[in-house]
């Protein structure tokens, strides 16, 4: 693999709007629920800290059952990146005309998707933890982080549902509002069943991940499955866009 | 107007374009999911402990699932996902696109053509969000004791009409600030989420509900809320919700067609 074009395909990504907007949404969310949760009565800040035994503070449990649903809008913009950004350049058969396979292309692309986003989701989550402090005063920032740490498996999961239906779908908005769709749709699931008291989501759907953190749940199953369904998709979207006649 | 364009045919046009595409596609699969979702956790919802569950016993059924489905469910659905997925590329498309001069050079003005846009959105939304709260209507009120407020229920769903109205004026003016479709869809999906989140909160503080007020989302649930304490409908109080609602929305239309008329295409 080209290392130079890896390289340059990270430092597009890190230098274009969409890692700008992500950390500006990513604090504007901080913000305001620090705040919200600044203003709540103290009586339901207990109780929110009651039923996160393993969080770093409210405001993660805040984070992690509200926010986070919002915040899959910029997670599957990095999956966007990898094909449907060439697509909507009207770009792709000219990168492609290249002497690399398809193969190596998508390994690049993805490679650097990931790597971008890993660099903007953490030094993002640093901001938050900085603007929680400055609004709550009581959050654990390197537990905070740590937990952001094993979210990443729920992101790359997204990442990867992104690509997949990039393959068929083209264009960056087809491929951003059914990704979001459907990452919403397996949020809400474990939501609605969590108001059933169905007790701890199942360890299949990978968007419990950040409830799993916050009950101290065992994370290694769940994470083995969100690595193995994110492989699959992956590897399906791949072998798809090998034999697609572009 | 002009009277070369055919504006209502250019309107319906549109419209069937967005119900019968793919986005069309995923806010009915997306409505009947959270319909299928609310009517599958009814009957135990009420004998979990929560929020939700102390709401049940200090109001009436009706107003407690009227509470849990539109304050709870649908101001969320709506402004965060529905609304701003029929327009948050309405503009920016056409530029992305280099569809802009072409769509130009017909006898069209550039204000019937933001108008176009916010109008064929607002239908598609109409055409499908009624009907579909329509048959909830059927599937909740076999399940609420004492069944729900025909009334209530279908005035509440008004007033969101009018809140998708007002989600759709500032994704339309994201839209024509913007050239990219991704920047559009993050700016309006974030935009948005941010925008419902006082109205969200309102039950856990006073100054959570005195922020709740200066947005269009706390009248559009005026009926369906116990927060911060139940509302009869009457027929002024409701005009006076939908009126607020589109007075909030007003701005962001004009802005956009006054930023779309000043753009060098």
């Amino acid at each position: 693999m080209n290392l130079y074009l890896l390289y340059t395909d990270i430092k597009n990504i890190l230098s274009s709007k969409r890692t700008s907007y992500t950390i500006l949404i990513m604090a504007v969310f901080a913000l305001v629920f620090g705040l919200v949760i600044r203003f709540s009565s103290e009586g339901l800040r207990t109780a929110l800290e009651a039923s996160a035994p393993g969080s770093a503070g409210v405001f993660e449990y805040m984070w992690f059952e509200d926010v986070l649903k919002f915040l899959l809008l910029v997670v599957v913009s990095f999956g966007a990146f990898i094909i449907s950004d060439l697509e909507d350049d009207g770009t792709l058969g000219l990168i492609l005309a290249r002497p690399e396979s398809r193969i190596a292309f998508l390994v690049r692309r993805i490679l650097a998707s990931l790597g971008a986003f890993f660099i903007v989701f953490m030094a993002g989550a640093v901001l938050v933890g900085i603007i929680a402090i400055g609004i709550m005063g009581d959050l654990d920032l390197p537990l905070f982080l740590l937990h952001q740490f094993f979210a990443l498996p729920l992101c790359l999961f997204v990442i990867a549902l992104a690509f997949f239906l990039s393959v068929p779908l083209r264009t960056t908005t087809y491929t951003v509002i059914s990704s979001f769709a459907i990452s919403l749709i397996l949020s809400f699931t474990y939501a609605f069943s969590l108001m059933t008291g169905s007790g701890t989501p199942s360890p299949l759907n990978p968007l419990a991940l950040g409830y799993r953190i916050l009950v101290n749940a065992p994370l290694v199953e769940p994470m083995i499955y969100a690595f193995v369904f994110s492989a699959v998709l992956f590897a399906a979207g791949t072998v798809w866009f090998v034999k697609k006649d572009i | 107007m002009d009277s070369q364009v055919n504006f209502s045919a250019m309107i319906w046009h549109r419209t069937f374009r967005i119900i019968f595409s793919l986005r069309g596609l995923i806010a009915i699969l997306f409505s009947f999911y959270f319909i299928g979702a609310i009517a599958w956790m009814l009957p135990t919802i009420t004998e979990q402990g929560g929020v939700i569950a102390e709401i049940w016993k200090t109001f009436s059924s009706d107003l407690a699932f009227s509470w849990l489905l539109f304050d709870g469910a649908l101001s969320k659905l709506v402004s965060i996902f529905i609304a701003p997925l029929f327009v948050f590329d309405a503009i920016s498309g056409d530029k992305t696109g280099e569809r802009m001069p072409i769509i130009m050079s017909r006898p069209i003005t550039r204000t019937q053509y933001v108008l176009m846009k916010l109008s064929s959105g607002m239908l598609a939304f109409t055409l499908l969000f009624l009907p579909i709260m329509g048959i909830g209507y059927f599937v909740f009120s076999g399940l609420v004791e004492g069944g729900l407020d025909v009334a209530n229920y279908f005035a509440t769903c008004i007033l969101f009409v009018a809140l998708a109205f007002f989600c759709m004026a500032v994704c339309l003016l994201i839209s024509a600030l913007v050239k990219k479709n991704l920047v559009s869809f993050l700016a309006a999906f974030g935009l948005m989420s941010i925008a419902m989140t006082a109205n969200a909160s309102k039950n856990t503080s006073d100054a959570l509900l005195a922020s709740a007020q200066l947005t269009p989302h706390y009248y559009a649930t005026y009926f369906a809320s116990p927060f911060p304490e139940p509302h009869d409908l009457e027929i002024m109080p409701f005009l006076g919700c939908l009126v607020v609602i589109i007075l909030f929305a007003l701005p962001f239309l004009y802005l956009t067609i006054l930023k779309f008329k000043k753009e060098d295409l």
